[in-house]
């Protein structure tokens, strides 16, 4: 039997399917919490910040993560439109409509790339945002005087050191094996069937 | 273990091959597409190079895969038409690769 010359070409998904759940949690709900520590942080430093070491160091690590923050919830709201699944495309379209324009489908395929490209970049600045958030508060919490300040310097170096753990994390998560080719199965009389 | 611990960090480019769905991972741009078109113009040999270095061939695809010979720029990037469109292009001046 001759072979078919097109390829078989499946439909575009994410590897792990969950994702972009677990995508948009960190977008919708992760990035507003962490956005709005940062905005109290803010509030905190400008009105007290004689208690500070490093005022203007903090102040400025800490509106850079809010702006960070607020710019995930942004372009990952931009970027989520462009995600839909096959079953979202036929709740709009009657299966005639379907026929009649074959393009929709392929649209699909093309906006999920979309939303792959565009996502990414909120993935960078919901990662930055979170970096910078920690380093504001491990330096917000570094002594200014010496009242208890062996126990404030034990509590920066915590947060520094949750900073490290979070820039591996990033950094592991980025080049994390996606895992090689499925194990075949051994047989349970030592066979190979 | 440190991997079911919830952090905040968020991984990403992930991919995997249309066809087979065997993953792979890593960052592309459209340039690479427009350099893979380009070596493909230029000939097989440069096309065969422009594929060893763009990392094809460390795409774990299954033995039958009909796209493991394409750059995983391409496989990222194309929709399914210009897909089909690479994967013959490809197939007029690599053969089975």
């Amino acid at each position: 039997m001759e072979q078919s010359k097109e390829p078989y070409i499946g439909p575009r998904a994410p590897h792990f399917l969950g994702y972009p759940e677990a995508s948009a949690t960190a977008q919708t709900v992760a990035a507003p919490l962490l956005a709005g520590a940062s905005l109290s942080l803010i509030g905190v430093i400008i009105v007290d910040g004689g208690d500070f070491r490093w005022p203007g160091v903090t102040l400025l690590l800490v509106v850079t993560s809010a702006i960070a923050l607020i710019a995930t919830m942004q372009i990952g709201a931009d970027a989520r439109k462009y995600l839909y699944n096959r079953q979202t495309v036929e709740a709009w379209y009657a299966p005639e409509d379907l026929e009649r324009n074959s393009e929709l489908l392929e649209r699909r395929s093309a906006h999920f790339i979309q939303w792959q490209v565009r996502n990414r970049r909120a993935v960078i600045t919901f990662n930055t945002g979170t970096m910078l958030l920690i380093f504001s508060v491990a330096t917000a919490l570094v002594p200014p005087h010496d009242e208890q300040a062996a126990w404030r310097w034990a509590a920066a170096g915590l947060a520094l050191a949750g900073a490290l753990v979070e820039a591996w994390w990033i950094h592991h998560l980025f080049h994390e094996d996606p895992g090689g080719p499925p194990q075949k199965p051994k047989s349970l009389n030592g066979g190979d069937g | 273990m440190l991997y079911d611990v919830t952090l905040p960090g968020n991984g990403v480019d992930l991919h995997q091959c249309p066809s087979c769905v065997r993953p792979f991972r890593g960052h592309y741009t459209r340039d690479q597409v427009d350099d893979w078109e380009r070596a493909l113009e230029q000939g097989e040999s440069l096309a065969r190079a422009h594929l060893e270095q763009s990392g094809a061939f460390e795409v774990l695809h299954t033995a039958t895969c009909p796209l493991r010979c394409l750059p995983p720029a391409v496989l990222a990037l194309c929709p399914e038409s210009e897909l089909r469109a690479q994967y013959h292009k490809g197939r007029a001046v690599l053969g089975d690769c």
